[in-house]
């Protein structure tokens, strides 16, 4: 029962995954992500256009119809849907955040040219800070996202729940740095734990995103487990 | 006696303070057909789609072979099967797609049966779901409905949009299935020369309210069209007690009468002519939908 529902929402995904993960691809041979705030933007976009897909599935009522009266519990179809649009989120995040740690284009292009490309730089522990956060943000985003539209009927819906996904997917990293600015005021952090992707203050929030994750589906699959389609 | 396959204790919906349905009992037993007759927003839809699990009830409860939360059990969602007209399939699947969909989470799919629908019903199995024409979509949603060896099927106007042959078809196949399976089926439709074929019970719905629950054999012995004929005009004042759809033209009075008994009748109007007729189910209906609107 899984790997027909399973097979179904990866065909539905198929087009566009090809599409993201080949453009991440792209992106790193070609250096183009060359800044740790580049490759945020990337991930966290990818990650709203995936989970808008994913949820935009269910205002087709009359799909839903369908597949809702198969053998299939509510739960078990909301929640294969969401891993199935997660899995290329974070694959392609991986990807795209993986040059912040891997100089992949700078040691690529050295081989043909004498390239000035210093792309992708960072030192070990915050390469790996910023890929944390890229990948685990997508992530959260991702599901954000995926919640919101879900519970949309129409094109109207749809942008103003895109709008608040977006207002809502930044909420958690802004909402963490001003905790941390009146921590460094209070002078509870030291001041450059804020601006270290790889200081206990941002790890705490690695911790927090998929928790947070967690919570936002768990609503989310309650509502759905409760609504007239 | 029979097991309930479904049953709906006290059922009621609301939308907003619209009520679609008002402390509906309704019951289905193993291997019966009972027949949804009832006008359009009469809450027949919504009875069906509360018992498939697509809308949640407001009040009162309902059970499937027994369960009263039925679709908190996985295995309860296997035995039951539901066809509207309104369901739509998956874009990217094509028909062959979504026949093998269905063999693929079904554990009773019958293949065999549905590969032979198929050609029946003349469906093309290489073209993309949204190329079909809607009858053939309904065709389609004929087969995933009765191939699934279901227990309990839910039928919700599924012939409406069909043409008279294909009407045709799916009466027959459904008469196929319930000598095959025997499954339960409640069947809503409008058409009601439909029920009169397949039905072995028919509950009559106006409001979101029961107003007629009976056995088609019933029918007969029940209700008769009464034909009273005066010596002269129809007085203003007569009417046949419990009379349904009464008319007056010149001499002659009509109604239905349920609980019919030649001797009551000829008491209340001494001296004129009475003949009884037979009613259709369709009669009754309209006598009903006639009843029901003048609560």
């Amino acid at each position: 029962m899984t790997g027909a529902f399973i097979r179904l929402f990866h065909r539905e995904y198929s087009g566009l995954a090809g599409l993201v993960l080949a453009a991440a691809a792209v992106g790193v041979l070609f250096g183009a992500f060359y800044s740790p705030d580049i490759v945020a933007f990337f991930a966290l976009s990818l990650a709203v256009i995936f989970g808008s897909t994913a949820g935009g599935f269910f205002r087709s009522s009359r799909r839903l119809e369908f597949l809702l009266t198969r053998n299939v519990t509510r739960r078990a179809f909301f929640l294969l849907r969401w891993v199935v649009g997660l899995v290329p989120v974070l694959i392609a995040a991986l990807l795209a955040s993986s040059c912040l740690v891997f100089p992949l284009s700078s040691d690529l292009w050295s081989f043909f040219v004498e390239s000035g490309l210093t792309a992708a730089t960072l030192s070990g522990p915050g390469g790996w800070g910023w890929l944390a956060f890229c990948v685990l943000s997508s992530g959260w985003a991702y599901t954000v996202t995926f919640v919101l539209v879900s519970r949309t009927r129409d094109e109207s819906e749809l942008f103003i729940a895109l709008l608040l996904s977006v207002a809502v997917c930044a909420s958690a990293p802004a909402a963490f740095w001003g905790l941390g600015a009146l921590g460094v005021s209070g002078g509870l952090f030291p001041s450059d734990s804020l601006y270290s992707p790889s200081s206990t203050f941002w790890i705490s929030y690695y911790i927090a995103a998929p928790l947070l994750a967690a919570v936002a589906l768990t609503v989310g699959l309650r509502l759905f487990e409760r609504t007239d389609v | 006696m029979a097991a309930k396959s479904a049953e709906t204790f006290h059922l009621s919906k609301s939308f907003g303070s619209v009520f679609a349905l008002r402390d509906l009992n309704l019951f289905v037993k193993q291997g019966e057909v009972l027949g949804l007759l009832g006008r359009n927003g009469a809450g027949k839809s919504v009875t069906l789609r509360i018992l498939a699990g697509l809308a949640f009830q407001s009040g009162g409860e309902f059970a499937l072979f027994g369960h009263t939360n039925p679709y908190a059990d996985p295995a309860i969602r296997q035995r039951v099967a539901f066809l509207s007209q309104t369901l739509d399939f998956p874009p990217s699947m094509s028909a062959s797609d979504v026949l093998s969909f269905n063999a693929a989470i079904y554990p009773l799919w019958d293949s065999q049966f549905a590969e032979s629908l198929a050609r029946r019903l003349e469906i093309p199995l290489d073209r993309h779901t949204p190329d079909l024409s809607l009858g053939m979509k309904l065709r389609l949603a004929i087969i995933c409905a009765v191939s699934a060896r279901a227990e309990l099927i839910l039928l919700d106007e599924p012939a409406g949009n069909l043409d008279p042959l294909a009407r045709a078809e799916f009466l027959s196949i459904l008469a196929e299935i319930l000598d095959r399976d025997g499954p339960s089926v409640i069947f809503a439709t409008h058409i009601v020369s439909d029920l009169e074929r397949v039905a072995d019970r028919t509950a009559f719905i106006a409001d979101g309210s029961l107003l007629l629950d009976i056995r088609s054999e019933e029918l007969g012995s029940r209700y008769r069209r009464v034909q009273v004929v005066f010596e002269s005009v129809v007085p203003d004042s007569f009417s046949l007690s419990g009379a349904m759809t009464p008319t007056a033209r010149g001499r002659v009075y009509e109604c239905i009468l349920p609980r019919y008994s030649a001797e009551a009748v000829s008491r209340e109007c001494p001296g004129a002519s009475v003949e009884a007729f037979p009613v259709s189910l369709e009669q009754v209906f309209v006598a009903c939908a006639g009843q029901g609107g003048a609560r």
